[in-house]
């Protein structure tokens, strides 16, 4: 079973990564901007574990560090999210375009 | 002969993509976190065509099981409040639209010029063996990156708990 060329995987995060850019920047609501940046973690994520796949199947560095970018992007959920209640509870919205008032 | 795992990777890669997209255009934000979660499965599934069946496996439990129904309820918690439901999309649609495409562009021009390394494309690996070298690994040369993630998890768990709960009623009542 013949396993496509490592381009294929790199494309398909590239176009992952492209489409999360695209929701972050153009949403104003913040968990839709929170789920733009969840799909640019699995692009990266995919990204890691193809190289792994690819060249030293003996390591694993890149399962490893999969692992890990899964966990920190748990925690980075949970306290994002957080922040958004945070935030709703004292504006009634969640848009980002309003909440400047810490912008210098 | 049909090439499976290319089909495979193709329909695969035809969710995610389909689904991020969905994700990222979609008005109603309910719909946007469930096709987010269907972007997840289909990244699931593109890690258990990569042999890495331990990812795919943690991929499902923790963002299509967790970090979904986290965002599904923070959908619920801050929309249902008011009943106004939030306007998604905003007015540089067109500026974000030429940015991530020219990112994307630039990303698969340099993916497709770079000669990667394809020495062990060939091979098909065991499929227990990857989930016993990550355990290993973890525990012997990540060790400390390991323990550390623990912690972060444990901090961002109290973080969480402190910034979303309501404030202290004041004193005396």
């Amino acid at each position: 079973m013949l396993l496509p060329p490592l381009n294929v995987f790199l494309v398909i995060a590239a176009l992952l990564f492209s489409i999360g850019v695209y929701g972050v920047l153009s949403r104003r609501n913040a968990i839709a901007v929170l789920m733009g940046v969840e799909l640019i973690l699995n692009a990266a994520n995919i990204n890691l574990v193809s190289f792994a796949r690819f060249t030293d199947p003996s390591r694993l560095a890149g399962h490893s560090f999969a692992v890990f970018v899964i966990t920190i992007a748990a925690a980075e959920a949970a306290v994002g999210l957080a922040i958004i209640i945070a935030l709703y509870r004292n504006f009634k919205h969640i848009n980002v375009d309003d909440v400047n008032f810490m912008r210098w | 002969m049909i090439p499976w795992l290319h089909v495979a990777v193709a329909v695969l890669a035809g969710i995610t993509l389909g689904a991020a997209v969905l994700t990222v255009t979609l008005r109603n934000l309910y719909h946007c976190a469930l096709s987010l979660a269907l972007c997840l499965i289909g990244v699931a599934g593109l890690y258990v065509v990569l042999s890495a069946e331990f990812i795919a496996a943690a991929q499902v439990l923790i963002y299509v099981g967790a970090v979904t129904v986290l965002i599904i309820f923070a959908v619920m918690m801050t929309e249902r409040i008011t009943g106004v439901r939030g306007e998604a999309a905003s007015q540089q649609r067109g500026m974000a639209f030429l940015a991530a495409a020219a990112l994307a562009a630039c990303l698969i021009s340099i993916v497709q010029a770079t000669a990667w390394p394809t020495v062990l494309a060939q091979t098909s690996s065991d499929p227990s063996s990857t989930t016993l070298t990550l355990g290993r690994e973890l525990l012997t040369t990540y060790l400390i990156p390991f323990e550390v993630a623990s912690v972060v998890l444990l901090a961002a768990l109290v973080g969480a708990v402190v910034l979303a709960k309501e404030d202290a009623p004041r004193e005396g009542s």
